[in-house]
């Protein structure tokens, strides 16, 4: 079964409190939706959720991506079918250059779907298209994964393990905060580069300008966790004029 | 390989000095003196294998007969404490017993002072409560010595709420005399919650003479509370010092504590802080001046008990001729004791080939929570630092007494207080001028 | 290297964590229980040694019995019963002893390919390896000797070695380590069997990495080895040991002292992979590894470089360190101790600055996870003939779970103003961060944690010869097995 990623009516609770009350939303494979909303709308917890990040209490709903229901499964397992979560904070493991870090996870991937490990020698190719793409020189690929990074970097380096694990559907956790726009425009390049009828996006931000380089087909407005609102890229440079206020007063 | 029996001098005609001092028909009280002596007499004095004092030998209290103080006469201008501008209130201590006429009247709102001994014939139960807590002798014996010979001293007590505006300074002065004496000042500080004080601790005694000082100083800081605690140690240079200051911090305390050792033949200043209370903060710091054949050790000990309680610590230290320092700093964060920071920074400055540096921090982290970090550094002045300035024409000397100003400037940078900062410095600046004037 | 997946595999086809549990079935000889001047007769008879080396071993026992077991460590464990113990077993040899490879008993050839150190010469990787192999108190074979020995290298063992060159092992035996140095040191005097013995001519760079591979097999048994290596003027030698032994309930006493010399611009590399049975989750059984290694920088410009990664036994208590005699002599230790369950670990170095313009280097990463105690303990010691010595420390620890202890104790002492000493440590723990990285990117918990900390452990992991890299690697996920729920 090959229809994308199915939410319906998803509530989740931290320590008792209700962060997403009751979201519904269905990305089919090859489209590009966008989720917009106010901070502490519940944009990043519903990302988190979707990828299995401990510290979340499912009150209610289902989570079913391909046909399979996630939620039941170790963030691990979910990545092999092909969920990727683009961090917000990119996180640092010194020690670990971001070669062997990508290769373990590639490779544990692979071994999860059944399918065998890569050549080193192939997979150190494929590593070095993927990063010319991005414009990351090849010292970065030996640097400790995000160990000294500037921002701009680290969220290139995001794209990069996007672009290597290649997944059925990427969230993009407000990766475009912390950018000035040249790093903007690489990023978004990157993402629309891999833009294929079989892969997703799902692209959480809080400003409409990265959905001027990365076109959505659809725009959902998030807002005290619900899903308040929904329509077309041109609902983004709506929300640009008005701002949220209307539905921080709705949902409250 | 000997095994050498304990030394506990010190101990000679106990019993019947015990028999004198104040409170002894109190049984918590006798008690209290009976364990500790007999803690000291198994311990006897420092030596070697006990780890807490691995590098300082008290020498002279192994071999001179010093004999219990008591008080002499003093004149006015020994009783002179740090040189601290500005309101001060202050509490004298001669070798080791409470001398009201010297001190100032406490006639602040919520404060209280009184002598030790009235409170001990008194069977004060709040004041043997704090001195009869769990503290712990093991590796410990000169603070079960002090408390065999629990006599004199003061007992501040500052009131839940109360801020108090001038500085309390308490001066620890022992007098010249003809025989070896050793004194136990003793102060008992409890700051109730919310309440503020700044306290000033001074030692200090006859320039030349031998005498010896095993000083004990308890704190109880209640919630919220803020302390700033200075120790200023200036004793003569045949001197003695043994001093260790125990604070237990409830939560949400805030305390800052700075050491300045400048004094003694052999020196010895000690903090434990127990953080018992979430959230509590303290900042710990020191500087130090060893010269001639001195040795001087700064001990810390921080117990991280509660969780999100926060340490910081840097010590520094000059030594020259054939001094000795000593820095050992023990972080024990407990087990459950999450989010701790932790830091601790030590930096020695040796001016002479002869001089000497032993170093131990020591980290004991049973959380997993934590980020502790500790930092040591000894050696020379930096010659790049010393070539950089006299290539820009200034003298050898000149650059050189500089770069130790910076070097200590950085630490007495850390005293909050303005007037103790200033007169700290100006402490340490006589040190090192005495210094320049002799090799000049 | 992507040895964290190949880590995971392992520990799957593994009933228990511990690989090297097994236990070899051979006729062993062993000495009498008990320790007295008689055991040392014995051992003496059964290695034909000369009477100025018995009159040395009874020189450290009589010592030995006025000394105390040293109590300063952080670490906890059973009163050892020295009179319950053997001290010396040996596998029965059958006629005559082997005269060459050909000749080792098939059982023990079988053991050593069992623990992935195969004894014969065709079967190793290109002669990049020579092997020295140890069961019990014995040396059982020693490949390559003859192409060493076309190098003058000599690598042998310490009994042969005594017969060989006497005068060499009379003249440096405890020349770095003195009898009465410490309690395990000086037990290891009286009762040592065997070990290896290396000498590096002048000039020589040893063709070939040395090894010597100790197990444990028997019941109830000590191994006290002595290795003693001299490394002559501008020599230069990489050594390495390592160490398993069977799975058992009760505890095994190992106590070994190595002995390092080095001259003029020589330089000895010296790694230990340390992987003695560490004991069951509740810390039953496991091995007590008490061990003295102690290098002598005697030459000018002479290097001696520690580099150990400890993931077995139940109690460690070892401090490699270096004499820094010779001027502008270097040394170095670096470390990675892992210690999981009910371990226990107290190891470091001693660095003794005495020559002028000497450097030492420290590196130690200490990981501690379930209910298990790691301490590092260090000496910088600078005397006042060190003129512009040199020494930096990093030590850090990383906690994993919140039943174990990280400890650090650095001890400096500097006598000499025109030197530096910095030292630095830090104590963290693998954060949530991490692990959920690992995880959305498809690693298993087990893979995160082994990948997370081999880079934690990678500037001293770097340091080891190419060929036992991947396998320390290796190890390092494997030890920490069962360490995230």
């Amino acid at each position: 079964m090959n229809n994308g990623i199915i939410i319906k009516d998803l509530r989740i609770s931290v320590e008792d409190k209700e962060i997403l009350q009751g979201i519904s939303l269905v990305v089919e494979p090859g489209k590009v939706h966008a989720i917009m909303g106010p901070n502490g709308s519940g944009k990043s917890t519903l990302a988190h959720v979707i990828s299995g990040r401990p510290g979340y209490t499912v009150t209610g709903g289902s989570v079913t991506f391909n046909g399979v229901n996630v939620l039941e499964l170790e963030p691990e397992e979910r990545a092999a079918l092909g969920l990727f979560l683009a961090f917000q904070y990119p996180v640092e493991i010194p020690g670990v250059t971001n070669t062997i870090f990508l290769k373990t996870a590639f490779n544990a991937q692979r071994k999860a779907r059944g399918e065998k490990e890569m050549d080193p020698m192939a997979f150190l190719k494929l590593l070095r298209e993927k990063a010319k793409l991005l414009q990351l020189p090849d010292e970065m690929l030996k640097r400790p994964l995000n160990v000294g990074f500037s921002g701009g970097e680290k969220k290139r380096n995001e794209m990069l393990q996007m672009a290597v694990l290649a997944p059925k559907l990427a969230i993009l956790d407000e990766t475009d905060s912390g950018l000035d726009i040249d790093a903007l425009r690489i990023v978004a390049e990157g993402v629309n580069a891999q833009r294929a009828p079989d892969r997703s996006f799902l692209v959480i931000t809080h400003y409409q300008r990265l959905l001027d380089y990365i076109v959505p087909d659809v725009v959902h407005v998030l807002a005290g966790g619900r899903i308040v609102e929904t329509g077309g890229p041109d609902l983004a440079r709506q929300l640009e004029k008005t701002g949220y206020a209307d539905y921080t007063g709705n949902a409250a | 390989m000997t095994h050498s029996q304990p030394v506990a001098p010190l101990l000679e005609n106990y019993t019947a000095v015990a028999a004198a001092l104040p409170g002894t028909l109190n049984p918590r009280i006798a008690t209290m003196r009976a364990v500790a002596a007999s803690t000291y007499r198994v311990q006897g004095l420092p030596h070697a294998k006990v780890e807490a004092w691995k590098y300082t030998r008290l020498k002279d209290l192994e071999t001179v007969g010093f004999r219990r103080a008591d008080a002499g006469a003093v004149l006015p201008r020994e009783i002179a404490g740090a040189g601290v501008e500005g309101p001060v209130l202050r509490i004298v201590l001669v070798d080791g017993r409470f001398i009201a006429p010297l001190s100032n009247v406490f006639d602040i709102p919520g404060v209280s002072l009184r002598s030790l001994r009235v409170c001990l014939d008194a069977g004060d139960d709040a004041v043997i409560q704090a001195l009869d807590r769990d503290v712990d002798f093991s590796g410990a014996p000169m603070a079960a010595l002090a408390t065999a010979y629990l006599d004199d001293g003061a007992v501040l007590r500052v009131d839940a709420g109360v801020a108090v505006a001038p500085v309390v300074e308490v001066v620890a002065v022992s007098t010249a005399a003809t025989q070896p004496r050793i004194a136990f000042p003793r102060l008992l500080v409890t700051v109730g919650a919310g309440a503020a004080l700044t306290l000033v601790e001074t030692f200090r005694g006859p320039a030349d003479d031998v005498y010896a000082v095993n000083a004990v100083t308890d704190i109880s800081l209640g919630e919220n509370a803020s302390l700033s605690h200075y120790v200023l140690q200036a004793q003569g240079a045949a001197a003695t010092h043994v001093s260790v200051g125990r604070c237990d911090m409830a939560a949400g305390v805030h305390y800052e504590g700075f050491a300045l050792q400048l004094g003694g033949k052999t020196a010895r200043h000690e903090m434990r802080l127990r953080m018992l209370g979430v959230g509590g903060c303290a900042r710990l710091n020191g500087a130090y001046g060893v010269r001639d054949a001195a040795v001087c050790d700064t001990t810390t000990v921080i117990e991280h008990i509660a969780p999100e309680t926060t340490t910081d610590q840097v010590f520094k230290g000059i030594l020259d001729d054939h001094g000795r320092g000593i820095f050992q700093g023990k972080v024990h964060v407990f087990r459950d004791a999450q989010r701790i920071v932790g830091n601790q920074l030590h930096k020695g400055l040796l001016l002479s080939r002869n001089a000497e540096v032993d170093c131990k921090p020591e980290l004991l982290i049973y959380a997993n929570d934590v980020k502790c970090s500790h930092g040591a550094t000894v050696g020379e002045m930096d010659p790049d630092q010393l070539f950089f300035l006299r290539s820009r024409g200034i003298d050898e000397a000149t650059a050189r007494a500089l770069l130790m100003r910076a070097f200590l400037g950085e630490a007495f940078d850390t005293i909050q207080h303005p007037a103790v900062r200033v007169a700290f410095h100006a402490r340490a600046e006589t040190w090192l001028s005495r210094r320049e004037g002799e090799k000049a | 290297m992507t040895s964290t997946t190949e880590t995971v595999d392992t520990v799957k086809e593994l009933t228990g964590a511990y690989k090297y549990g097994f236990v070899t079935d051979i006729e062993t000889e062993v000495a009498p229980k008990g320790l007295t001047e008689d055991t040392v007769r014995y051992i003496l008879a059964r290695k034909d040694e000369p009477t100025w080396l018995l009159d040395w071993r009874l020189k450290a026992l009589a010592l030995w019995r006025t000394m105390e077991e040293p109590r300063w460590a952080k670490v906890v464990y059973p009163a050892i019963d020295y009179q319950g113990l053997h001290y010396y077993a040996a596998p029965k040899a059958k006629g005559d002893g082997p005269k060459s490879l050909d000749e080792v008993d098939p059982e023990l050839l079988e053991a050593y390919a069992k623990l992935g150190i195969p004894l014969k010469e065709q079967e190793i990787l290109a002669g990049v390896v020579a092997v020295d192999a140890v069961f019990d108190s014995v040396s059982v074979a020693t490949t390559y000797k003859a192409r060493l020995e076309e190098k003058g290298v000599i690598f042998c063992s310490f009994s042969e070695a005594v017969h060989r060159v006497p005068e060499l092992v009379k003249k440096y035996l405890g020349s770095v380590v003195p009898q009465g140095d410490n309690y395990f040191a000086c037990l290891n005097s009286a009762v040592f069997s065997d070990g290896s013995f290396v000498y590096i001519p002048k000039g020589v760079r040893c063709p070939m990495e040395l090894s010597t591979y100790f197990r444990i097999n028997a019941r109830n048994t000590g191994q006290f080895e002595r290795t003693l290596i001299i490394a002559e003027e501008g020599s230069h030698v990489s050594y390495l040991e390592g160490c398993t032994a069977p799975q058992r309930d009760e505890h095994q006493l190992h106590a070994a002292v190595v002995e390092l010399i080095v001259l003029d611009d020589a330089e000895i590399k010296y790694s230990t992979v340390q992987n003695w049975y560490p004991g069951d989750a509740e810390g039953k059984g496991g091995i007590f590894n008490f061990v003295t290694k102690r290098g002598a920088c005697r030459g000018k410009r002479s290097k001696i470089s520690w580099t150990q990664v400890e993931t077995g036994s139940a109690v460690t208590w070892k401090y490699p360190s270096c004499i820094l005699q010779g001027d502008d002599s270097v040394g170095e230790f670096y470390s990675v101790a892992i210690t999981n369950n009910a371990q226990q670990a107290d190891t470091g170095t001693k660095m003794i600055h005495i020559g002028k313009n000497t450097r030492s280097t420290i590196v130690s990463k200490g990981i501690a996870a379930g209910h298990s105690d790691n301490t590092y303990r260090g000496l910088v010691r600078v005397l006042p003939g060190a003129v512009g010595a040199r020494n930096y420390s990093q030590c850090d620890s990383l906690l994993i779970g919140d039943k174990c202890g990280a400890h650090t104790v650095p001890y400096i002492e500097s006598r000499m103003p025109i030197s530096t000493i910095e030292h630095e440590a830090t104590t963290a723990r693998i954060s949530d961060d991490q692990l959920f990285l690992c995880r959305q990117r498809g690693l298993s918990p087990e893979e995160a944690v082994a990948l997370i900390v081999n880079g934690f452990c990678k500037e001293v992991l770097q340091n080891l010869p190419m060929e036992f890299a991947v396998e320390a690697q290796k190890l390092v996920g494997i030890s920490l097995e069962g360490s995230v729920g």
